[in-house]
């Protein structure tokens, strides 16, 4: 306690250069956080988009359906499952879903399309699929209509009131075929999903493709601040492995992953840097006040002061200002990290374009987490860790003689 | 009473190519309560006689005992605290901590000491008093002439309690009143508390207070004069 005190002295006794080391911190940890901050936060956003646009945080299929993804590979909607889901607590909702391929006519207009039966409410709680609507009206429970997405309709030439006609094969090749009034036309940022996307009642698709009760897909909705992974496995251990796969948005979709890894390692490469440049001006800053102290120092140890103890004060400082630059940071980091959260930046221009092109929205939120300001104030304490190593390497190198000549 | 004794004592720097002989063969021995100047000219050895006394550098060969004890065999922490509670120490330019006041500065020894701070408190104002900056106590040594600051480092010194003090060159940079003034305070420490003081001095009105004056000429004492026992 007597070294702390001794060292918050001296730290104030020479207020400049106190500040400027500070200042290096200060800087070097709110640019981090604000940068690696806003990067995180639109990893938060893409995997919100992705895992509310359609697949959910994960998917419960027949074994096999991921990699062959047919009609025949759907599985009954049985009470066992229905419990097994209940017993989660978790999970927040889910939406249940018969998938398949067929082709879509209106008019002289044809065009392969996907058709996805749904809960229209349990959809909508998921996805936000009402919100997608762009004209006509939304889908009722039993409805015998469909939505079209909106690239598709303009292609088909069809509009809410018009009549769709879906050819296809059912469950176990039935013949699929049938006439749906078209309610309304919904729209996805996402061009590959524009252009293909029909939803039907799930009674009217299970009609459609004589699959009675059958469902290609359950998607799951979690309760905030629940880790999917975890949620998966639960749910894994309630369901047979030979009949049921539980799959994630990551499994389901390792491209988006693949990406978020190469964007994130460029991100850390850029922090790694900026982590360097830092962490030799802080090692500069520390060279030069050792260089500026030496003699005082060794004058120090000339009247009888013991090396550890010097060092144990030097130390002592160093950590100080590190402190002192590190609590700054946060305190400067926490108000904007947190109003760029709620307010996120609006993009604008090309880029905005590329990312609505992308399925997204083009904004660019910030990370709020206590992790991650833990995660970048450790790094740079384990900096100041490191370059305390200078200052006791040189103090107990120190020749008094030598020192006192300076 | 010797308090010192210094037996054939030789420096040799290899710093550079050729091997510099700072000290040949010294042999002194200085009593408790001894007033003492090193002279000789630039080169004579005179700071690394000091450096070597101080324990703040080691000999080539021959000894140096302190009370007996013989100083190049103590091990580095030792040594500290031998220079610690034994030896008070005056440099040429001052060497005080500058974000430090006089009081703290004169205060910081004692608590390396493990003194009380009730202790260190009443010695502190009492030394800085005696040596005449009793109203300079909250002053920095920024804001203390040169005179000022070597009467601060003289009470550093003494703050200890150590047994003799080394003081090399202490009027070098200070103007004649200065001058006039610390010598008078040394002196007075000398006659009053029984100090023993060993300068290196190039200034003759130090040379005219020395009770002994040594002369060092190329590493060897070449006169050891007393003109007043302790």
């Amino acid at each position: 306690m007597e070294t702390i005190k001794i060292a918050w002295r001296n730290l104030w006794r020479n207020k400049r250069r106190t500040l400027i080391t500070s200042a290096s911190v200060f800087f070097a940890l709110f640019l981090a956080l604000l940068m690696r901050g806003f990067q995180l936060g639109s990893y938060d956003l893409m995997v919100y988009n992705i895992v509310h646009a359609y697949s959910g945080y994960f998917q419960v299929h027949a074994n096999g359906y991921w990699d062959d993804k047919i009609i025949n590979n759907s599985f009954e909607f049985t009470p066992e499952i229905r419990q097994a889901v209940t017993e989660v607590p978790e999970i927040d909702g889910y939406a249940l879903r018969l998938e398949s391929f067929a082709l879509g006519s209106f008019g002289m207009q044809t065009k392969g399309v996907l058709v996805t039966g749904i809960i229209p409410e349990e959809e909508n709680e998921l996805t936000g699929l009402r919100k997608k609507l762009v004209e006509g009206n939304y889908l009722l429970p039993d409805d015998d209509g469909a939505l079209v997405s909106q690239k598709l309709a303009k292609y088909l030439r069809i509009s809410p009131g018009d009549t769709l006609v879906l050819i296809g094969q059912g469950f176990h090749g039935m013949s699929a075929a049938g006439i749906f009034p078209v309610r309304g036309i919904v729209h996805f940022p996402s061009p590959d999903l524009d252009n293909r996307m029909i939803y039907l009642s799930l009674p009217a698709s299970q009609g459609l493709f004589s699959a009675e009760n059958r469902l290609t897909s359950i998607s799951f909705n979690l309760q905030a601040g629940a880790n999917y992974e975890q949620v998966a496995n639960r749910l894994r251990e309630k369901l047979s492995p030979e009949i049921f796969e539980v799959m994630t948005w990551k499994e389901m979709m390792p491209d988006v992953v693949q990406q978020i890894q190469a964007d994130n390692a460029s991100g850390l490469i850029m922090l790694s840097i900026l982590y360097m440049i830092v962490g030799f001006g802080i090692f500069g800053t520390i060279l030069m006040l050792f260089s500026e102290r030496t003699k005082e120092f060794g004058m120090m140890i000339a009247i009888g002061m013991q090396k550890f103890k010097l060092i144990r004060v030097v130390v002592a400082e160093l950590f100080l200002v590190g402190l002192l630059g590190l609590v700054a940071a946060v305190l400067a980091a926490i108000p904007l990290l947190y109003y760029f959260h709620i307010h996120p930046i609006p993009i604008t221009g090309e880029m905005a374009e590329t990312t609505i092109q992308m399925g997204f929205e083009p904004i660019m939120p910030s990370a709020w987490e206590f992790s991650y300001f833990m995660g970048q104030s450790l790094t740079i304490v384990v900096i100041m860790l490191v370059v305390m190593i200078l200052p006791i390497v040189k103090i107990t190198r120190l020749s008094v003689i030598s020192a006192l000549r300076k | 009473m010797n308090i010192i004794e210094i037996r054939d004592l030789k420096k040799i720097y290899n710093d550079s190519e050729v091997a510099v002989h700072a000290l040949n063969g010294i042999n002194l021995a200085f009593r408790q309560g001894e007033f003492t100047a090193i002279v000789g000219p630039s080169g004579s050895g005179k700071t690394t006689l000091l450096n070597l006394l101080g324990g703040l550098d080691m000999p080539t060969e021959g000894s140096i005992r302190i009370d007996g004890i013989n100083v190049g065999e103590l091990s580095s922490r030792k040594l500290i605290n031998f220079r610690l509670n034994n030896i008070g120490f005056v440099f040429q330019s001052y060497n005080l901590i500058p974000v430090l006041t006089a009081f703290e500065n004169v205060e910081f020894i004692m608590s390396l000491q493990g003194y009380s701070k009730e202790k260190r408190k009443r010695r502190a104002i009492e030394l800085l008093e005696a040596v005449g900056l009793g109203d300079r106590i909250n002053s920095r040594p920024s804001r203390l002439s040169g005179g000022q600051q070597q009467r601060v480092a003289v009470a550093r010194a003494l703050a200890s309690r150590p047994k003799f003090i080394l003081a090399d060159e202490p009027t070098a940079n200070l103007d004649s009143v200065s001058t006039e003034n610390l010598l008078d305070i040394m002196e007075k420490l000398n006659l009053e508390e029984k100090i023993t003081f060993i300068f290196s001095t190039h200034d003759q009105r130090v040379v005219n207070k020395a009770h002994r004056v040594v002369k060092l000429e190329d590493g060897k004492v070449i006169s050891d004069v007393t003109t007043q026992s302790p």
